[in-house]
């Protein structure tokens, strides 16, 4: 029940002072009772006396007129009955005298036999007094009962009078409670309600956030401590909150922070238990990443699930967290829902939830950069097989250029019917193929020398029709599906050699006959495969792909396929350099190269190069006739000397005067002492002291209209590269074939 | 002579057992009040005048005398009836004077006379009203001395079963009073117009009353010492068989010619009278 402090005390007071007064008027209304009783028992016995008295002479006589003289005596109002016995308590009168039967109380009976003392009793609101009526029968003689004497007095007057006096009582107490309580209510509502109201409006402000006033102390008890000390805490508690809200703001930022943090981010995060890897939450990078919804991973554990790619991984990774809370970039191998496998970097480490050891798992999915990883290793591998080539191929042409140079000045200088020509020519064709290995070995190595111009890569394939079928043979039916207006800036020769190579791998796949689909089409290649490659920019492409009906490459033998040397035909077969020059001449495009082969169905190559917009002229170099036997003068320098000494003779043969120069400085001299005479500067590009570029510059300052050839064992890119030679600069590459150089000298000269 | 020599002999023996401070002895009786209204008071008064002894008597009824006598209280008793089987037997019965029955009725009563089958149709409740007796059209008022604690009937009650009722008992009509003692039945019927009672002529006869004749006969010393009256009875004295010295002195007295003498002095029928 609610009560008031003032009605529960008002109530305390009021059964207080209601408990006093009824113990007071029982005290008072039983004393009152007692005295009212003993003056009505004193009455009583002396009435019953005097009426035993009177009555003596009456009874002792039989004489009924002396007994009613006697009863006469004790009329009165509380008298309510009289009666007069003989010994054997027989009535003789009774006094209202239909009462006369009316039996008197065996008590008395009992009492009088053994006493003649008065005696009396109570009844139910009267009291019965008997006294023995004594007689003396002589004067000296003791006296005898002659008979009794009832004397009955009503109680209902002293009943009436008590109970007057028990109502004045009730009225007064009532009276006086209601006084004191009103005048304590005053007092209290003074001094303790009134303070207290104040209070409490206080404190409920202060709990509804409505800040605190300081309640006024008006006294200097426990009331004004209570306030004080109220005053006090509150001011306490307004201090505290502000600092408790202050953290607990840091407190919600810090977990909205996380909570984003752990929903939303980048990073793979879960939370399990210990010992089953039951999944208590995980994020949506998670679910992403392993291809679930949520409620297919909360609950269950990573054994259920079959996260682990090695489930004894776990037990390891568990093993080493009871000796260190965490474990930082654990590479570890998981399986996705689609069981395709996932390479993470995995971090764990041991948190509380909830009173439960669980972990906390970090993880990153460095599946791409394994994969992007791998193929730059390979990248680099080509790269390092590429210079080394490139490299041997320099040296091993300057060898070749002089093996085939003094071949054929001796040749040229051999009479028709030489029995020796025979064997020159062998040496000859061999040095040819030697030259020709060289060149792959530089295509393959980007070394080639490469002109690049728009062309139709649709053209290019129908050219090359004819010459396909012959080398696919009869057993091969070939399929074209070209498409588009395919232009690109591309090397034709090299671009038919791709095609060729592909083709004729395509063929060896093949020995029981098949299919070969050539088709072209246009693809956009976006970031994301560029990347892939770390070169090139993501755009417009023409693909060509070359898909055949074959044996299919080996999964293992994939990543080795475009690497010089490496060829799975029989010895003598193939050179192992056919892709490895496609993928040269590929990449030497800006242009990409994939893979695709499943053993038994067939292997697709596509080869990706950047489009242009269509519609520029396509180059068509110009033929220049040899115009016959040369009168020009030739200044060549050559740090080589034999290569010098062959270049020099060819071109003496050729009828060319030479002057030579054995390097940069030494060029420089000889032309300005016969700059007349000088009609064009055959210049190595790399020489002791000064190269090729910069005589020619030296040269050019002294005679602006001198023409220039440059020569090196180096690729044009390489040279390009060091600036050395600018674009449209006249180049020819070593090894020289002695034809190819006065070609080039002769167009150089027409120029 | 001898009487005064005799009265000496016994003042002398009573002064004799006068011990200085000490209270002469006191002869105390109660019971029948016909016996002590109709001579009993006067007897003792005239034996504590010749004897110098004292003898203090009351009524009460014959039932109250035999009661207070059984329990010491009195040293003797009046009784208007004879023993009956139960009293007391060391209780002696000694007969000192004659009564008989009267039927009494109110002064202003016109009925003078009864018949004794009347008086029975009263009794048995045939007769209740007065003018059944040509008298005014009253109720009667029976009162019956009839004590309701105590042993046996009262002497008139005894009488008038064995002399009128042929033995029953007066049968208890609505208008039948008990009272105490027949003392008291006769100042009731002195008191009541419409009162009828019996009672005995010794102590009847002093009151302020009628007497009714019976079959014509009014009862008066002379019929019932003839025998005329009807209803005539003995009145006793009653002593323990072992009486004290002065009770004896008493009874022989009253026994004694001069105490007989005395008695039918009164107006009381003395075994004198009748022999």
């Amino acid at each position: 029940m609610n009560l008031s402090l003032k009605t529960k005390l008002s109530i305390w007071i009021a059964i207080i002072i209601i408990l006093i007064g009824a113990v007071r008027t029982y005290y008072f209304i039983s004393e009152t009772h007692r005295g009212i009783e003993k003056k009505l028992v004193a009455r009583g016995e002396t009435l019953g006396h005097s009426l035993a008295r009177a009555a003596e002479e009456g009874l002792a006589s039989e004489n009924l007129d002396l007994i009613k003289k006697a009863e006469y005596i004790v009329h009165g109002e509380d008298v309510i009955f009289v009666q007069v016995y003989s010994t054997i308590w027989d009535a003789i009168d009774a006094y209202p005298l239909e009462r006369l039967r009316d039996s008197p109380l065996p008590e008395a009976i009992s009492h009088f036999k053994y006493s003649n003392h008065s005696f009396y009793k109570k009844t139910n609101d009267a009291y019965d007094f008997y006294n023995a009526i004594l007689s003396k029968p002589a004067e000296d003689s003791p006296e005898i009962s002659i008979g009794f004497v009832r004397l009955t007095v009503s109680s209902s007057a002293m009943h009436e009078e008590i109970k007057k006096t028990l109502v004045g009582n009730i009225v007064s107490s009532v009276i006086s409670t209601v006084i004191i309580l009103i005048a304590l209510n005053i007092l209290i509502n003074r001094l303790v309600i009134g303070p207290l109201s104040i209070l409490r409006r206080s404190i409920k402000a202060f709990k509804s956030g409505g800040g605190h006033d300081i309640v006024p102390v008006h006294s200097n008890d426990e009331i004004g401590g209570l306030i004080s000390s109220f005053n006090r805490m509150a001011e306490t508690i307004t201090k505290d909150a502000v600092e408790l809200s202050k953290s607990e703001n840091v407190l919600r930022l810090s977990e909205e922070k996380f909570s984003k943090a752990f929903r939303s981010g980048p990073t793979l995060m879960a939370m399990s238990t210990i010992e089953e890897g039951r999944f208590i939450d995980v994020n949506d990078a998670f679910l992403h990443t392993f291809g679930y919804e949520k409620d297919e991973v909360i609950g269950r554990t990573s054994a259920e699930l079959g996260i682990w790619a090695d489930p004894e991984e776990r037990r390891k990774i568990l093993d080493r967290l009871g000796k260190s809370e965490m474990i930082k970039n654990e590479e570890i191998v998981f399986c996705k829902k689609t069981r395709e496998e996932l390479t993470m970097l995995w971090s764990v480490e041991v948190i509380d939830i909830e009173g439960r050891q669980c972990i906390l798992a970090v993880a990153q999915d460095i599946t791409e950069r394994k994969k992007l990883e791998a193929r730059l290793l390979q990248a680099q591998k080509m790269e390092s097989i590429g210079q080394l080539a490139g490299g041997i191929a320099h040296d091993f042409n300057n060898i070749l250029t002089a093996i085939i140079g003094y071949a054929y000045i001796v040749k040229t200088k051999m009479a028709e019917d030489d029995p020796s020509k025979d064997n020159l020519d062998q040496i000859l064709n061999s040095s040819n193929r030697a030259a020709n290995l060289v060149r792959s070995l530089l295509a393959f190595s980007r070394q080639q020398i490469s002109n690049p111009v728009p062309v139709n890569i649709n053209e290019i394939i129908k050219d090359l029709v004819k010459m396909l079928l012959r080398v696919l043979g009869e057993n091969i039916e070939l399929t074209l599906a070209l498409s588009g207006d395919l232009t690109v800036m591309a090397d034709r020769v090299q671009i038919d050699q791709v095609i060729i190579n592909l083709c004729t791998n395509a063929r060896d796949s093949m020995p029981d006959g098949g299919t070969l689909t050539i088709r072209t089409g246009h693809a956009r290649l976006e970031k994301e495969f560029t990347n892939l490659y770390g070169y090139g920019k993501p755009g417009e492409y023409a693909f060509i792909s070359v898909s055949d009906t074959g044996t299919g490459i080996d999964e293992k033998l994939k990543d080795k396929i475009f690497e010089p040397f490496f060829t799975t035909k029989e010895v003598g077969k193939g050179t192992g350099l056919g892709l490895s020059i496609v993928y040269g001449i590929i990449k030497q495009h800006n242009g990409y190269i994939t893979c695709f082969s499943e053993a038994g169905e067939g292997t697709t190559f596509t080869s990706y190069l950047p489009m242009i917009k269509p519609g520029i002229e396509e180059n068509n170099p110009e033929e220049f006739p040899d115009t016959g036997r040369a009168t020009e003068t030739v200044l060549l320098a050559e740090d080589e000397e034999d290569v010098r000494k062959l270049t020099s003779q060819v071109l003496s043969g050729a009828g060319y005067r030479v002057i030579e120069a054995v390097d940069g400085e030494d060029a420089v001299d000889k032309f300005i002492s016969n700059r007349d005479k000088v009609d064009i500067l055959l210049l190595d590009m790399i020489m002791p002291k000064m190269n090729g570029q910069d005589v020619y510059i030296k040269a050019k300052e002294l005679k602006p209209d001198i023409k220039a050839l440059f020569v090196s064992g180096y690729p044009a890119d390489f040279i390009r590269k060091k600036n050395i030679i600018q674009d449209g600069t006249n180049y020819i590459s070593k090894p020289l074939p002695p034809g190819e150089l006065l070609k080039k000298i002769r167009e150089t000269l027409g120029k | 002579m001898r009487t005064l020599i005799s009265t000496l002999i016994i003042l002398f023996s009573l002064a004799a057992l006068n011990i200085p401070g000490a209270y002469p002895e006191t002869l105390v009786g109660s019971g029948c009040s016909v016996s002590n209204t109709g001579y009993l008071t006067e007897l003792a008064k005239d034996y504590e005048r010749l004897s110098g002894a004292k003898v203090f008597v009351r009524g009460g009824g014959s039932v109250v005398g035999l009661e207070d006598l059984k329990s010491g209280k009195v040293d003797f008793a009046a009784s208007c009836r004879r023993s009956l089987p139960g009293d007391p037997a060391d209780i002696e019965f000694i007969q000192v004077a004659w009564d008989a029955l009267v039927f009494i009725v109110h002064k202003s009563n016109p009925l003078d006379n009864i018949t004794i089958s009347d008086a029975r149709a009263i009794y048995t409740g045939k007769i209740t009203n007065w003018k059944q007796l040509k008298g005014s059209d009253a109720e009667i008022d029976i009162f019956i001395s009839r004590p309701h604690t105590g042993h046996g009937l009262s002497g008139v009650e005894t009488s008038i079963t064995e002399m009128l009722l042929e033995g029953t008992k007066p049968s208890a009509t609505p208008n039948t009073k008990l009272l105490a003692s027949t003392g008291i039945v006769e100042q009731m019927v002195e008191k009541t117009v419409t009162g009828f009672a019996t009672a005995g002529f010794s102590s009847a006869r002093k009151r302020d009353l009628k007497m009714l004749k019976v079959a014509g006969i009014y009862p008066d010393k002379q019929n019932i010492i003839s025998g005329k009256y009807p209803f005539k009875r003995p009145l006793f004295l009653l002593a323990p068989k072992d009486p004290k010295p002065e009770l004896k002195k008493f009874i022989d007295f009253a026994l004694s010619k001069q105490g007989q003498e005395l008695i039918s002095s009164y107006g009381v029928v003395s075994l004198l009278d009748v022999k």
